[in-house]
């Protein structure tokens, strides 16, 4: 019988437990928030360190409310996640963590004392930039758990996020140092005639205007990470696609692969369309100076 | 840049990712020497054991695993060799449409870089694919065109010598270059060679074509999804290039009454392609990189091969590893010194 319904929550919450359901809709409502609270942030002129905890609040609030903690909220597997949810909360994961470490990383790379550090650093970087997203998730499945302590058991969508992490950690590394690039010298000079260096310099100087310099291509990078979401299903995990797969295969739904196809091509449209709508926006307001 | 304040910041780095490297490799000897796994790469001489069907270089089971991963390699290149030319054009012609001075052709080009920009890659390869087998017809009733066949299997063409081909792929060259005498000449021997030739025609039996050459399904959906996706790129590449050329190029070649295609190839393109082409060669490298989303569908490209099947039949999870890494890392680092090469200001001076 043929129960469009049913088909479309199949394909956004997948197999993730009934009863729960509710908390996974409420992770996914707070993705929006967040985004329209750091325009908020960044409108207002907020300090970074308070955007931070934000984002790694909500973050941790996320994972809370999707995974459970086994004593308020019913612990759930993190791999039960699955669905156009598991796409959009491996994108919110992944996209901030990448970014802070990106940024961390960027102060290594640019205020190391050892030159062969920051060759090192950049060598392993372009190593993951030079490899195809497939290839790292289905090669880190096998060995990442090598390469940890064999009491440490790491799944599959663990070692996915891991990857998906360091990988737009490494397009965003060469973002940032471009953006650096842009700043003039005579910002460099200034700080140097005030006695600002190292993490002072990168904080209050650097980093405001990298962030400002880059928005336009961190956000191109971010809608092709909402994107490259769905490569999860290559290493076997129940994303959208995957569901999508598993129902066309049944006989109820054989018929209706198109219209399949372009409900989620047309959900991944408007995810993508939403997250370049609100890089515009960011843009617009983090355009101080400017009229 | 050097802060001699971050000495001790360097210090403590370097003691980290000594301490990491050593106890990653610590627990990996640990878990081969569990698990009795051998490293060495001699295995790659030995008779591999299965066949792969869609292949340009014939890879048999008593062939070794070494032409296994050629043949994927081949694959992988003629898969992005047809990729990037029909991507390219796409994109021109999308690209040229964009700065069109009719609002509806504009609107096209607009919509379909949209579209296919914000829809995933992975989600187009696999809708193509399930498209082209639902629709297709079976092998039994397969539509005939002259004496080739399309199926949900393939298309089926007649071959002949791949020399014979040779007069076919350098007449463009002639044609570009302006040699329009020799062109001529060429393509009049070149059709008498394709006349003449001995051509062995694929034959319809009860359940399966034989003979003649084919075209898999997966390499066709893989072909169209990778190039109608990065014609999207490409067309957004171009047109960048387009709009960094000075307004008063576009309206002195409209008042020299210059039509719009032919400003488009005679004034806009020349100054534009130094532009663009950094970027350009950028999106080739990244279809290249995406013809590895062949696996979902089951096309044996180099990853396909390598990962899928030889990783799945020996079990060499490190040497596959150490393999694809190298030739990956070897193909990006000759593009990316192409591409900062011809990116540097004294060749654009020259162009």
């Amino acid at each position: 019988m043929f129960d469009l319904l049913s088909a479309l929550d199949f394909l956004s919450f997948g197999f993730y437990p009934d009863i729960d359901k509710w908390r996974l809709v409420l992770a996914i409502v707070i993705i929006p928030m967040h985004a329209v609270l750091t325009v908020f942030c960044v409108k207002n002129r907020y300090r970074l360190s308070y955007c931070l905890v934000l984002t790694l609040g909500l973050q941790m609030l996320t994972l809370w409310l999707s995974i459970g903690d086994g004593a308020i909220l019913r612990s759930v597997k993190l791999d039960e996640l699955s669905g156009l949810c598991l796409n959009l909360l491996l994108a919110y994961w992944s996209i901030p963590l990448a970014t802070i470490l990106a940024a961390g990383i960027c102060f290594i790379l640019i205020n190391a004392s050892s030159k062969s550090l920051a060759y090192i650093l950049g060598l392993f970087f372009d190593l993951i930039r030079s490899l195809p997203l497939v290839t790292l998730l289905f090669f880190n499945t096998l060995i990442l758990p090598m390469l940890f302590n064999p009491k440490l058991i790491i799944t599959r969508l663990e070692a996915a996020w891991i990857t998906l992490i360091f990988f737009l950690c490494a397009y965003t590394i060469q973002i940032f140092l471009g953006a650096y690039e842009a700043i003039s010298y005579h910002q460099h000079e200034s700080a140097k005639a005030l006695g600002i260096s190292g993490w002072k310099k990168y904080r209050h100087i650097d980093l405001p205007q990298m962030l400002k310099h880059s928005l336009p291509a961190l956000i191109s990078t971010y809608i092709g990470m909402i994107k490259d979401t769905t490569l999860v299903m290559i290493i076997g995990l129940a994303d959208s696609l995957g569901n999508l797969q598993l129902l066309i295969s049944r006989n109820a739904y054989k018929h209706y692969y198109i219209e399949f196809f372009f409900i989620l091509g047309f959900l991944f449209w408007l995810t993508c369309t939403l997250c370049g709508w609100w890089g515009k926006q960011l843009e617009r307001t983090s355009n101080y100076g400017k009229t | 840049m050097i802060n001699s304040n971050h000495r001790i910041l360097s210090i403590v780095l370097w003691l980290a990712i000594f301490g990491i490297i050593t106890a990653m490799i610590s627990n990996l000897h640990l878990h081969i020497s569990r698990q009795n796994l051998e490293f060495g790469f001699d295995f790659l001489l030995q008779r591999s054991g299965f066949d792969i069907g869609d292949t340009w270089i014939t890879h048999q089971a008593n062939m070794p695993y070494w032409n296994a991963i050629l043949s994927g390699l081949v694959n992988t290149i003629i898969v992005a060799a047809f990729g990037i030319v029909i991507a390219t054009l796409l994109g021109l012609v999308l690209a040229i449409m964009a700065k069109a001075p009719f609002v509806i052709i504009k609107s096209v080009s607009d919509v379909y870089i949209n579209i296919f920009r914000n829809i995933p890659l992975l989600v187009q390869i696999l809708f193509f694919h399930t498209l082209l087998i639902n629709t297709l017809p079976e092998v039994n009733n397969a539509y005939t065109i002259g004496a080739s066949y399309v199926t949900n299997r393939g298309i089926y063409l007649p071959t002949t010598s791949p020399w014979v081909l040779i007069p076919i792929i350098t007449l463009p060259y002639f044609f570009i270059t302006r040699r329009i005498k020799t062109g001529v000449f060429l393509s009049v021997i070149s059709i008498g060679i394709l006349y003449f030739s001995q051509w062995e025609h694929p034959v319809l039996n009860r359940f399966n074509l034989s003979g003649g050459g084919s075209f898999s399904i997966e390499w066709l959906a893989l072909v169209i999804a990778l190039s109608l996706y990065t014609a999207s790129y490409i067309a957004e590449v171009m047109r960048g290039g387009f709009e960094a050329i000075s307004y008063h190029q576009y309206e002195t070649a409209r008042a020299l009454n210059i039509s719009y295609i032919k400003m488009m190839r005679h004034v806009i393109l020349p100054q534009a392609k130094p532009i663009f082409l950094p970027a350009l060669l950028n999106q080739y490298l990244n279809l290249t990189k995406n013809a590895s989303l062949g696996i979902a569908i089951g096309y044996p490209d180099f990853f396909g091969v390598t990962a899928g099947t030889i990783l799945n039949q020996s079990g060499r999870a490190l040497e596959m590893i150490f393999i694809v890494m190298v030739v990956y890392s070897l193909v990006n680092y000759f593009s990316i010194t192409m591409i900062s090469k011809i990116s540097h200001p004294q060749w654009k001076r020259h162009v």
